[in-house]
This record gives structure tokens, C-alpha cells and sequence, in this order.
């Protein structure tokens, strides 16, 4: 006899039979076309009634499988692995007979029944109609990632994956590495200069012999998904050619002095040097500042001729399986705070003006002064917050600042012991052992007044700063005196441009999905790092650059096996509304314009299938054929209430076990709730179910990103329909539930039930 | 004639270059406004009212009237689309309700 | 084999079939043959047709639609599970989404599909059809096919007359047939001399009135006879001497307009004796064939049961699947041009086709298409200036707009025809009345017509599509007008009336066919005789 469906019905030792009369069923699906075997045994997770499972299988009476057991959350692995090895996991049903049947109706056996009775007809009519086995795939990127950003964040991600065998390319837009820590002139824990931690994370990186550095680059474009991008980028000319041997002199006869930043006065020539980096090692020009060739004194004195004005942008491009976004961060403009004058009142310096002022490579030499007047920095006062914590600027706190304002107290004190240092704040932010800096400041004689200054302003008649604010301890309002004001400014993101599709804060960052995937944003195969991903120090820094390289790793070897979406191309129109709206940004199209779903970029949430107004692409197991049979299969005539809810695998179908529910209610296992298809709900609808439920997880808990947030919409204009053909847009609802939320879940559905039952019989019963 | 766009449940099919009901209508009649990223009748009178659109767009955001040389005001024709079902719903000018369910395809 | 297909629209919906069909009307019974098929239609098309055609149809009718039903199509069935007898060659189907399943079946075939592509003309090697030419209207790109056999399959022709609501806003398009069949299929075959038949023979159907939807779906399938304003049934009070109820189609398209002009108007199908359950059958007919018109019904709070649905005469429509207008052809559906095949409404010689004979003679074209396909070096044979004529004419609109900014717009040109038509060719409106004088006028104004042809002017791509529309319908109408003049009779009045020719001349009882020479652009017409196959009075079914 050909193989057919089993149907394996377990009594689990007594917890499933004494409610459910799993013989009287038995005897039933036996009489099922299509149903090859159905047997009732003891408890199919000891190895003796599974292996008898297995047997029925491996003798080809059986290449279909329904298990009426416990809940798929139960004995997942044992069933996966029958499934694996001696099937294909689309061609597995399991049936939930014991939380959501069998212990979810107590007192009533025959409701319970009944129930355990649709779900098998529902899970054997699927069976029927799916097509045949369905093998995952395996595959495997190209071992090469390419980092963009040369900061630090990007050196320790680039570092760690050429010494793990990885081809990297790291593309850096300014014209040396080291990003913004290259800049500073100490960084905490240890008060060291940068330039030693850069040295050692960029010898990592070139000694491996396997990464290829591009300065003054930027990526173009990128196309492709996880394990395949193809990025363009465009390489900035230098000017500077690789003859130069950074003796400097080109800079020092440059006629021009160009401004960097409002707090300071102009320094820096047209041609720049590496300064504080360590690599590369050579000047480069900055052609809008710089006057060309008509001066040429650079050109006149360089001694390796390596002046070269006539050269030309280029692009190039590179195939690879993962990017790292170290994009880095910038301070915020705070010269939008009006009230502290900067850009307008000389003195008044960020912080990041304050490590140029006390380098030896700064405006003044490495001196305390006040560039305009010369005037010594004996009085410097520190303001935190400024722009941040502040609803009309930056609302979050940048974490750092308060850190580096103490780690700037003591360029102060080192240039003056005396100085008077004041530190305005509103709560001094210094975690773990950085207390330290804290209480060394404190015992330094730095004085710390806690209050968030009104103003700054300049004294009309000595010409003296004076911090305006009232300390908020003592209550009384407080005038400071200074030569320098620096204001902790807090951080912002670099510009990713939205073509990336990563999934942004509301401030521009890439925080990751935290706690689970904190280096993930949303975009398979791109993992931001450092500051890229929200405020953080030098050492966060690194370490998310190696957490970022770790991830690439697990994407550059074996790739996981995967359960891709399938596609029926004789119904796809072509519409993209699937690669639009994939969460990781997995499918792009194929050479003929149809969707191509990656496998090391998709995760399998059906967030595709839900949207797709053909139903032609969907999750094995959840082709439109296979959902019709389901939704067809129970009789929904009649006077009883059939309500079938679509839960969320993840939260809300977990939450299911183990509550009371309405036993009118068919529970179906879903990946997310942005996987349902309103499609599948009209089918419900026009087969006669009285109302439909979609359950999944809040918006900000949804492991795949926006699935809620899709299943809202989708069925709220699905309800618009309804009620344009007068039908109670009431009989489909969506719901959230956290794993923990059961009872909720259960209520809810009792209210649905109740309510299905007062509104009467759906309006499609009777056609 | 006039296919009527809901503009609050039309997404302009994530805004790709052509949304399903220009993919589909035989006339080449619906179009995309690129400025408000929803689609659009581009020429009413030339409608034949196959009721492709409406079929066609995933959030039933398309609605059919007829010309008022035809029918008066307000009757309704709705399709709830499945995929071997459809089920019409039809209300007159005097609010009568009448709906009709029947198969489109056969499975097996 | 690679086999493409150029479509204007989009598969899944182009055409007649867009919003589906709720029977098919060509399927021979168990207790029917071939034979009667021929004798039935030959006396509904008053006595002409082409019985070889009809007979190679009808081998293949059924075939055709069991094999769609295997693909999905839904067909009513009764108690034995056999196709249940709506009427006597009709079966009831569901088919709202029939070409959705048929396009589906195309794409899973490996068929190269090139949707929203205008075919414009053939490419011509000598007198040899090697493909065809065309534009993108999405892409602005030219298009060049190059094939060992060609089929055509446009459909007829809609929108050559104005229809009678098009005064109203938004109600241009409110027509039977398909308003975006324009005739080009007949258009690139008269341009390249290819022989037709029958265009006198017009399509003037007795449709639902004001909507100009389909009724004899209704009056087959639920025996609903037609009323005058005094509730006489007409056909059997005033036609019973040609045929009364059964009498041929042409009576049945003649009755309601004799009835408006005798003063016993409106004319209606009598719908009041049917009972619920036929009325929402009847509905459901309708929602799978032409949905709107059930939200007509709404729209006038109507209850057929107390209210007939009142019928009146459409507009003209030139079509080879109710009537017989199209190509001249062989049983293999080859035409006059060699390596050109055509199947349904755009070939000609076998009126009451349907959709069942359409699909009966796409296997007939594909098989001869096949069996055909020339050598490739005779396909090659393609003459680089004949495409460059053809890219000129093609985007001659766009590029007037573009250098001159001014001329005349398609929808200009395309009313101007359909009022000439329409009063001077036998429109509706003169209740398809013409004679002599008025035809040589609409002749002479349609030559005028063409030559102003080169001051169309198309701001985007949609309104180039519109200009080649008008282009083709002008030249279909121009070979209709033709036609028109020389069959000196009246041999089916309804869908033909000279009323300078009243009368039946026996001379013309034979097909009149014509030719446009390629060189001159003369349309020559003739006559084609008559070869009787199934013996058996002609008239009588």
C-alpha cells in the first residue's frame, strides 16, 4: 500500500487519555483518506514508541507524520530530529492534544474531544496538501568582510578577523585610521596617549598580511544581502602620493589656515597631517581649502615630489559576505544651546576643542590658553549636559561625558596645579572603577556645584566668562568666573544613509536588538559597532567591535540550515512588497526580477508571506494550498462559535499552555504575527469561521522586528473592508501577549468567544 | 467607472515602481502619484469596470462606483477575496444587504 | 521551442475576460455533434459561414474546456457529476478568476511573456510575417519580435461607433466588448495586405440598457422572454414568421430597436416569474462574468422580480466570435500571409464562437503554428529599413508633441470617428440604419481622418498607446465602410440595415472579402462563394 499520513496518537502515560478518548478518535482517522497508520501509544517521547514511529517510516507504510502530543515547546529536538533524519521537517504536524486540549478543558472531556478532533482533521487535511519533503539549505559566504570605519571600534573588529583568517577591507572616510580617538589627547582608564592602543591595533591588522586598507574612501553603494554584498566605493584622491615620507615640510610652508571648528580659531593648514594617527603616515591635501596649483609652494618643497594636484576620484568594488558599520559619531552642535555662546563668546570650547587645545599638535602648542587673548587657563569651568538629558536638544545621556570632563580636570591640573576648576553637573555619571577619577577630582580641589547653568556670558568689563547657575544643594544662585568654558557636548551618529536599511533609534544610532542580538541591525549580515550603536567609551568601543567581528565569523563558516520561503513564480507579479518589507532586508531579486530569498540572511519569520497579496511566496508548511486545507478541514457550520487564532510560535502560542480557554477556539502555531496573510483571514471568513484572532508579541519585543506592527495595520484596513461590507469588523482582532501573559491571552479569548456569540453566526455561514 | 483609491489604506504597494492594481489593469488606467506615493485613476471616463484593481489590492483599498448616468447614489459592491472563494457584498440605495459566496478555483 | 507572447495590458486580465465569464456557450452534448453545431449557427448567422471552420472547431471544443477545468476552472456539475445543461450548447462556469488560471498555466509552460508591450505592426519578410513589431508603454522601448510563425489572437474591435452613454462623465467606456479591443490584430493584417472577411457582418447586440452589458446569457440560461411596453412578448408576436423565440440573432439584436421606433418602447427581458433562488444564480452569474452590473442593479434599488431589466441595442462591434468578421483563413487557421496563423475574436468564418471556440481555436493555430514554423535563415530575411520606418511611426505622436506642441489629441480623433461612424455608418443612434450617400460621406471623411492621422499628438506613453488606438480603429473602420457599401442587401437586419437595399439579393449569398493593396492603399472588395459541407436548408437549424 503506498505511504500515507500517520497519524501517532500519544496518551502520555495517562495526562492526555483520562481526558480525550484518544480510542474513539483512533477509530475514526482510521476511516481518513490518505491516513496510512493511526495508532494510540504510551508516551511517544521514550525511546520505544518513538522508535516504533520511526520504524513505520523507515518501512514506508508511513511518509507523513502527525504527533497528538504535548505542545511543540515540549520535546522539540527529539521530534525535530525524527523529523531531519527520516522525513523533512514540512512534512511533520504536531498536534498540541495535552496544554491546549487536554488540560485546557477541564470538566469537559467531550468538548475536549472535539476539539483534539479539528485539530487532527486540521493538521492531516494540511498534510494533504502540502507538496513534497522540503530540505533545508546550508550554504556558505566568501571569507571576506569589509569594515567601514577606521576607529577604533573598526581596527579591533578588523584586527580580530584577519588574525582569524578573514579577508577584511576597511574603508575609512578621513584620511588616516584611528577615527575620533586618533584626536584625543589621553584617553581613561589609564590617562595614556591614544596613539600607543592605535599602534598595536593596527599593527594586529596589517601584519596579518590580509586586510586592505582604503583612507579617504566611502562606500558608494551596496547591494545583495547576507553572504553576498556588493558594495561600490568611492576612493577620494590624496594628492599626497605614496612617495611621502611625512617629513612635514609641505605643511609648514602652506600659506592657508583653515578653520575646524567654532570654539577654536583657525590652525590647520590646507594640507593635513596625520597628527595623532598612526597610519598611514602621510600628509594629505584638502583640495577645497587648499588655493591648487597656482601656489604650488607644497609642490615646491617637497622633497620626494609626491605633490600630485591632477589626481582623480576612483571606485572600485568588492564582494562580501559581511559588513561592519563603525561609522563612529560626532559631537552634537551645541552651538544650537544658545544661551552658552558658543561660536560667539571666545573661551567658551567643547570638549573635543579642549583635547586639540592640549595637544602638542593643537592651535597653541599644547598650551592652556585661551587661543583669542593668550590668556592662561587658571580658571576652567566644566558644564555637563549641555544639549543632552534636554528635551529641546539631544534627550538622552551620552554616558561618557562626565567621564571625560574628569579625565579633562586633569589636563588642567597637570598644566596648573592651582587652577580653579569648577564642574557644573546634574548627576555625575562615573560607573565601576572610573570612581576613581571621580574622587581624585574631588580631592584635587575641583569643585563641584550641581546645577545645569542658565547662561554664559561675558563680562563687560574685564572681558571675563562667567558661568550663570544656581546650585541646586545649597539653593543660592552662583556666578563663575572663567578663562575657559568647556561644554561636555553629547554625541550623535555619524549619517547611515537609510539605503542600508538598518534599523535606527530614534536619534539615529543602530542600538542592536538588545539583550539578544545587541551588534544585529535588523539588515542580515551588517553588524554595527562602537559609537555607530549609541554613546560609548574607548574600551566599549573595542569590545563591541570584537563582539561585532565574532558575529561575522558565525556567518563566514558554516551557515546555519535553513527553512527558506518558497516561491511560486507562475503566480508572482513582481510587486516587491516582499523585499520591501523583510525586517532583515534577506530577498533581493534574481536576474529575471523574481524575489530571491538569502539563506544567510534570512531568519525564517514569514514576515514575507504575511504580506504578499498573491500568496505566492510562504514558509514550508504554509503555502496557500496547504492553509486553505487547514482552514477548511473542521465543520464551522452550524450554531457553535469557531473561532481560529493564528499565535505567535515565539510568546503567545507558549503562553497557550497550560491556561483554560474556550474550547470553540483553534489554536494554529505561526512564526510571527506580521507572518499571518490576510489572505488566509478571508479564507477563514468566507469558510464560515465566526471570528479570527492574531496574537503575537508587543511591537517592542518582537524578536523579528516590526511583525506587530505590520499585523496591526494589515488587519486594521482589513477591518475597514469589513465594515464596507457589513460585517462586524470586531470578528477579527489582534492581540499581544508576552510569554508570560497566558492567563491575559485566555481571558481575552473567553471575551471573544462570548462576544462572537452575542453578535450571532458570521454572515458568510449561510452562503 | 471610477475606481475610487482609499488614500488612507493605499500604501502605494511600498511605493515600488508599479503598485499591483497599475500591474494589472487592462487599460493601463491606474497609475502611481510618485508625490503622495498612492496610486490613482488616470483617466476615469476610459474605465470598464473589470474590477481587476479591486481584486488586486491587497488592503482593499479600491472601490467601484458607477457613473451617475448609470446608478444612483450611495449602492456599494465589495469582493472579500480568498483564494479558491470570493465572497460580494452588495448594498442598494435603500441599504439592503445581499451577499453572494461561491468558488473560483478548484484544488485538486 | 521558445514561444513569446506580446500582450498590450497584462495577461491575467487583458482582454474580454477581465472580470471573468459565468458560462461557456460552445460545448457539445453528449446528444449533439459537429453537424448540428453547424446547422444550429448557420442559421442563427442567417445562413453564412465557414462550415470547414466550424467543423475543425468543434472537434476540439470540449477538449479545450475540460482541460481547463483540470487546471482549476469551476464548472457546474449536475447530480451524475456531468456539466450541467444551462442551455442547449451551455454549461455554467464559474469564471471570475479564469484567466488568472489560464496565465498561470502560460508562465509554468516557460512561455516569454512581454506584458504591456503595443504590438504595432508585423515585420514583413516579402509577403512573409517573420514576428512583429511594438513599444513598451511602461518602457518607451521599441520592440522587435522575430518568429518562424506568428499568431495573431487581439480579439475584435470596440469603440469604432459611439455607444449611447458616452455623454455622461465617466461613462466613455460603457460598452459590451472590451473598450481596449481597438481592431489592432485586423489593422497590422489590412496594412500588410492580408484578406478579411465579413466585416459587414457587425456585432449589434441586444444588451442591458444604459449598462451595455451581457443578457443572453440570461435569457438562455433562465428562459426570460422579451416584453414590449405592453407586455407582448415580441418575438413570438411580431418574429414568429422567422423563427419567433428561436428565431435567428440578428431578429433577436432588431427586435427592441423596431419596438422603440414603433412607439411600444422601453423593451425588456421579463424577469418577474423567477424565483429567489434563480435571481441570486443569476446574480452570481453576473458578479463572475460582469460584477458592476449587479451593483447597477443596486444603484436603482432594483428587484428583477417586480422590475424586467430593461434591454435596448449596443453599439456596433467588429468581432469574429459572436459574428463572423476577420480573417480569411484555412482550417489550419493559416491566413492569406504566409507564416501568420490567427485563432479567436480577430479571425474570421465562424460566427457564435465564444470563448469555448476561441480556446478550441488557439489549439487549432498553435498546431498549424507548429507545424509551419519556417527555416531559420528564411526568418532572417529582415529588412532593416522596414524597422526604422516602423520606430518613426511608432513615436511620430511623442516627437510632434515634443518639437511642435500642438496638433490634434487621440481622444479628439477617436470622438470626431465614433460620431462619424455613428451617424453615417449605421451607429446606434440611426438605429443601425445607412445607405449609400451617408457611407460614401463617412468614406470620404474617413480618408480625411487618415491623412490628419500625422497630427496626433502624445504627451506620455499612455496617450501614444491612445494615438495608435485611433491610428488602427480608423483603418479597421475604413475596410468596414467597404464592406458596408458593396453587400447591397439586407441579408441580416439588426446588425446590417441598407435601406436603399431592403431587401435579400440572392447574387450575395456568399462571403464578401477584401484586400488593401500594400502598394496603393485601395481596398479591394470581392466575393468569396459559398461551400456547403453539412447538407440541410441553410436557414433553418
Amino acid at each position: 500500500m503506498p505511504a500515507g499520513i500517520g497519524v501517532y496518537l500519544c496518551r502520555c502515560d495517562g495526562r492526555i487519555n483520562e481526558v480525550i478518548d484518544l480510542e474513539g478518535l483512533r477509530s475514526k482517522i482510521g476511516k481518513w483518506k490518505g491516513v496510512s497508520e493511526v495508532r494510540v501509544l504510551t508516551a511517544l517521547c521514550r525511546p520505544g514508541d518513538l522508535a516504533s514511529v520511526v520504524e513505520d517510516i523507515q518501512a514506508g507504510r508511513v511518509d507523513r507524520l502527525v504527533i497528538g502530543a504535548c505542545s511543540p515547546a515540549v520535546h522539540q529536538e527529539s521530534f525535530e530530529r525524527l523529523a531531519a533524519e527520516d522525513l523533512a521537517p514540512n512534512l511533520l504536524e504536531r498536534c498540541n492534544l495535552r496544554e491546549q486540549c487536554a488540560l485546557a478543558h477541564p470538566g469537559d472531556p467531550a468538548g475536549a474531544t472535539t476539539q483534539a478532533l479539528a485539530l487532527l482533521k486540521m493538521g492531516v487535511a494540511r498534510l494533504k496538501a502540502a507538496p513534497g519533503p522540503v530540505i533545508p539549505e546550508t550554504t556558505t559566504g566568501n571569507r571576506r568582510v569589509l569594515v567601514v570605519g577606521g576607529g577604533i571600534a573598526g581596527l579591533a573588529a578588523a584586527g580580530n578577523l584577519a588574525r582569524g583568517g578573514v579577508e577584511v577591507t576597511v574603508v575609512e572616510k578621513r584620511a588616516w585610521l584611528g577615527g575620533r580617538v586618533a584626536q584625543l589627547h589621553r584617553y581613561y582608564p589609564r590617562g595614556c596617549a591614544p596613539r600607543c592602543g592605535l599602534a598595536v591595533q593596527t599593527e594586529r591588522l596589517l601584519q596579518s598580511g590580509r586586510v586592505s586598507v582604503h583612507t579617504l574612501a566611502e562606500v558608494a553603494g551596496v547591494h545583495g544581502t547576507a553572504g553576498n554584498f556588493q558594495v561600490n566605493i568611492r576612493q577620494h584622491p590624496r594628492f599626497i602620493g605614496q612617495e611621502c615620507t611625512g617629513c612635514g615640510r609641505c605643511e609648514a610652508v602652506c600659506p592657508v589656515v583653515t578653520d575646524t571648528s567654532r570654539g577654536l580659531p583657525a590652525w590647520r593648514k590646507a594640507v593635513l597631517s596625520p597628527a595623532g594617527s598612526v597610519y598611514p603616515l602621510a600628509y594629505a591635501i584638502d583640495r577645497q581649502a587648499c588655493l591648487g596649483p597656482a601656489c604650488g609652494k607644497c609642490a615646491a618643497v617637497c622633497p620626494a615630489g609626491a605633490v600630485c594636484m591632477e589626481e582623480d576620484e576612483q571606485s572600485f568594488s568588492v564582494n562580501v559576505s559581511a559588513i561592519v558599520m563603525a561609522t563612529g559619531s560626532a559631537l552634537y552642535d551645541v552651538a544650537a544651546v544658545e544661551n552658552y555662546g558658543y561660536g560667539r563668546l571666545p573661551g567658551v570650547l567643547t570638549s573635543m576643542d579642549l583635547e586639540f587645545l592640549a595637544s602638542p599638535d593643537g592651535p597653541t602648542g599644547g598650551r592652556l590658553m585661551r587661543p583669542a587673548d593668550e590668556r592662561p587657563a587658571r580658571r576652567v569651568a566644566f558644564i555637563q549636559c549641555a544639549g543632552s538629558r534636554d528635551c529641546k536638544h539631544l534627550p538622552y545621556c551620552s554616558a561618557i561625558c562626565c567621564a571625560v570632563t574628569l579625565k579633562q580636570t586633569r589636563y588642567v591640573r597637570d598644566a596648573y596645579p592651582d587652577a580653579e576648576v569648577t564642574v557644573f553637573y546634574m548627576d555625575m555619571r562615573v560607573t565601576g572603577h572610573l570612581e576613581e577619577m571621580y574622587r581624585q577630582a574631588m580631592d584635587e580641589g575641583t569643585v563641584f556645584i550641581r546645577g545645569n547653568p542658565l547662561a554664559v556670558v561675558r563680562a563687560a568689563d574685564t572681558g571675563d566668562l562667567e558661568v550663570v547657575a544656581a546650585d541646586s544643594l545649597s539653593g543660592r544662585r552662583v556666578l563663575v568666573g572663567a578663562d575657559l568654558v568647556v561644554l561636555a557636548a553629547g554625541l550623535v551618529p555619524e549619517h547611515i544613509a537609510d539605503s542600508y536599511h538598518l534599523a535606527k533609534d530614534g536619534a539615529g544610532f543602530v542600538p542592536g536588538h538588545l539583550p539578544c542580538s545587541p551588534t544585529e541591525g535588523r539588515r542580515a549580515g551588517i553588524f554595527a559597532a562602537g559609537t555607530a550603536q549609541g554613546p560609548m567609551d574607548a574600551s566599549g568601543a573595542v569590545q563591541s567591535g570584537l563582539a561585532a567581528s565574532a558575529e561575522c565569523l558565525a556567518l563566514l563558516d558554516q551557515g546555519p540550515a535553513l527553512v527558506l520561503p518558497l516561491l511560486d513564480k507562475t503566480k508572482c507579479d513582481g510587486c516587491k512588497r516582499c523585499v520591501e518589507e523583510c525586517p532583515y532586508g534577506a530577498i533581493t531579486l534574481d536576474r529575471d526580477g523574481y524575489p530571491l530569498p538569502s539563506a544567510t540572511g534570512c531568519r525564517s519569520c514569514g514576515i514575507c508571506q504575511g504580506g504578499c497579496p498573491l500568496r505566492c511566496i510562504h514558509l514550508p508548511g504554509f503555502s496557500t494550498r496547504e492553509m486553505a486545507a487547514r482552514l477548511a478541514a473542521p465543520a464551522v457550520g452550524g450554531e457553535e462559535v469557531r473561532v481560529i487564532a493564528f499565535l505567535c510560535g515565539n510568546d503567545a502560542y507558549r503562553a497557550l499552555d497550560g491556561t483554560v480557554y474556550p474550547v470553540n477556539v483553534l489554536p494554529v502555531a505561526v512564526s510571527c504575527a506580521g507572518a499571518v496573510n490576510m489572505g488566509w483571514i478571508n479564507d477563514a471568513l468566507l469558510n464560515g469561521w465566526d471570528g479570527v484572532i492574531v496574537a503575537g508579541c508587543r511591537a517592542d519585543e518582537c524578536h523579528y522586528g516590526h511583525g506587530p506592527d505590520l499585523a496591526d495595520s494589515r488587519v486594521a484596513k482589513l477591518q475597514e473592508t469589513l465594515r464596507s461590507v457589513m460585517v462586524e469588523a470586531e470578528r477579527v482582532q489582534v492581540l499581544t501577549c508576552g510569554i508570560g501573559e497566558g492567563g491575559s491571552l485566555a481571558a481575552a479569548l473567553e471575551n471573544f468567544v462570548r462576544r462572537l456569540t452575542e453578535m450571532g453566526p458570521s454572515p458568510f455561514k449561510e452562503c | 467607472m471610477p475606481p475610487r483609491v482609499n488614500t488612507e489604506k493605499c500604501d502605494g504597494c511600498r511605493a515600488q515602481d508599479e503598485t499591483l492594481c497599475v500591474l494589472i489593469c487592462p487599460g493601463d488606467l491606474m497609475a502611481l502619484d510618485t508625490g503622495s506615493g498612492k496610486a490613482y485613476c488616470r483617466s476615469e471616463r476610459d474605465c470598464w469596470d473589470c474590477m481587476s484593481c479591486v481584486k488586486s489590492c491587497p488592503h482593499g483599498a479600491i472601490e467601484t462606483r458607477l457613473p451617475y448616468q448609470l446608478g444612483y447614489y450611495p449602492a456599494k459592491l465589495i469582493p472579500l477575496v480568498g483564494s479558491n472563494k470570493i465572497s460580494w457584498t452588495v448594498v442598494d440605495i435603500h441599504g439592503k444587504v445581499e451577499r453572494f459566496t461561491f468558488k473560483t478555483r478548484n484544488d485538486d | 521551442m521558445k514561444v513569446t507572447l506580446l500582450e498590450k495590458a497584462h495577461i491575467d486580465r487583458s482582454g474580454c475576460l477581465a472580470g471573468g465569464m459565468d458560462a461557456i456557450n460552445t460545448y457539445i452534448k453528449p446528444n449533439e455533434s459537429a453537424e448540428s453545431l453547424v446547422r444550429w449557427s448557420r442559421a442563427q448567422a442567417g445562413g453564412i459561414l465557414r462550415e470547414d471552420l466550424t467543423l475543425s472547431m468543434a472537434a476540439l471544443l470540449n477538449q479545450a474546456v475540460e482541460e481547463w477545468e483540470t487546471w482549476g476552472l469551476p464548472v457546474k456539475k449536475d447530480e451524475d457529476e456531468e456539466y450541467l445543461a444551462r442551455g442547449r450548447w451551455d454549461i455554467t462556469i464559474r469564471g471570475s478568476e479564469m484567466k488568472v488560471i489560464l496565465a498561470e498555466k502560460v508562465r509554468e509552460y516557460g512561455c516569454e511573456v512581454l506584458n504591456r508591450v503595443v504590438a504595432t505592426n508585423y515585420l514583413l519578410g516579402g509577403d512573409r510575417v517573420t514576428g512583429a513589431m511594438g513599444f513598451g508603454v511602461r518602457d518607451g522601448k521599441f520592440y522587435v519580435v522575430r518568429a518562424g510563425a506568428t499568431i495573431i489572437a487581439t480579439g475584435g474591435a470596440a469603440g469604432l461607433y459611439k455607444p449611447y452613454t458616452n455623454d455622461g462623465v465617466d461613462s466613455h467606456h460603457q460598452l459590451w466588448y472590451s473598450p481596449f479591443n481597438v481592431g489592432t490584430g485586423y489593422a497590422v493584417g489590412i496594412r500588410a495586405g492580408a484578406e478579411m472577411t465579413s466585416f459587414e457582418m457587425r456585432w449589434c447586440a441586444v444588451r442591458t440598457k444604459d449598462f451595455n452589458g451581457p443578457i443572453d446569457t440570461i435569457s438562455v440560461g433562465y428562459k426570460t422572454p422579451m416584453i414590449n411596453a405592453k407586455g407582448e412578448k415580441i418575438l413570438s408576436e411580431h418574429y414568429a414568421h422567422l423563427g419567433g423565440d428561436a428565431a435567428p440573432r440578428y431578429i433577436r439584436a432588431n427586435a427592441p430597436m423596431e419596438e422603440w421606433l414603433a412607439g411600444r418602447g422601453p423593451v425588456y427581458v421579463d424577469t418577474r416569474h423567477m424565483k429567489p433562488e434563480q435571481v441570486k444564480d443569476l446574480k452570481t452569474d453576473y458578479l463572475n462574468e460582469r460584477p458592476s452590473f449587479v451593483l447597477f442593479l443596486a444603484a436603482r434599488g432594483q428587484d428583477v422580480t417586480e422590475e424586467p431589466i430593461e434591454v435596448y441595442g449596443s453599439d456596433p462591434y467588429i468581432v469574429g466570435g459572436h459574428t463572423m468578421s476577420g480573417y480569411w483563413v484555412d482550417r489550419s487557421r493559416a491566413t492569406t500571409l504566409p507564416g501568420l496563423f490567427a485563432c479567436g475574436d480577430v479571425c474570421g468564418g465562424v460566427p457564435n464562437k465564444f470563448v469555448g471556440g476561441c480556446a478550441a481555436e488557439g489549439l487549432l493555430a498553435a498546431r498549424g503554428a507548429v507545424s509551419y514554423l519556417s527555416s531559420p535563415e528564411e526568418r532572417d530575411q529582415v529588412d532593416d529599413g522596414q524597422i526604422k520606418a516602423e520606430v518613426e511611426r511608432v513615436f511620430a505622436a511623442l516627437l510632434r508633441q515634443a518639437r511642435e506642441g500642438d496638433g490634434v489629441t487621440p481622444r479628439e480623433m477617436e470622438e470626431r470617428m465614433q460620431r462619424l461612424m455613428d451617424e453615417y455608418a449605421g451607429g446606434v443612434h440611426q438605429f443601425y440604419r445607412m445607405n449609400r450617400e451617408r457611407l460614401e460621406y463617412a468614406q470620404k471623411h474617413l480618408s480625411i481622418l487618415k491623412e490628419q492621422t500625422k497630427y496626433l499628438i502624445a504627451r506620455d506613453l499612455h496617450e501614444l498607446m491612445e494615438a495608435h488606438e485611433v491610428i488602427d480603429r480608423l483603418d479597421v473602420a475604413e475596410v468596414l465602410v467597404h464592406h458596408l457599401l458593396f453587400r447591397q442587401e439586407t441579408r441580416w437586419p439588426g446588425w446590417q440595415n441598407r435601406v436603399d437595399f431592403p431587401g435579400v439579393d440572392e447574387k450575395l449569398d456568399c462571403f464578401v472579402n477584401s484586400r488593401r493593396d500594400t502598394g496603393t492603399g485601395e481596398v479591394q472588395v470581392f466575393t468569396r462563394p459559398y461551400e456547403q459541407i453539412v447538407p440541410g436548408d441553410r436557414t433553418k437549424p
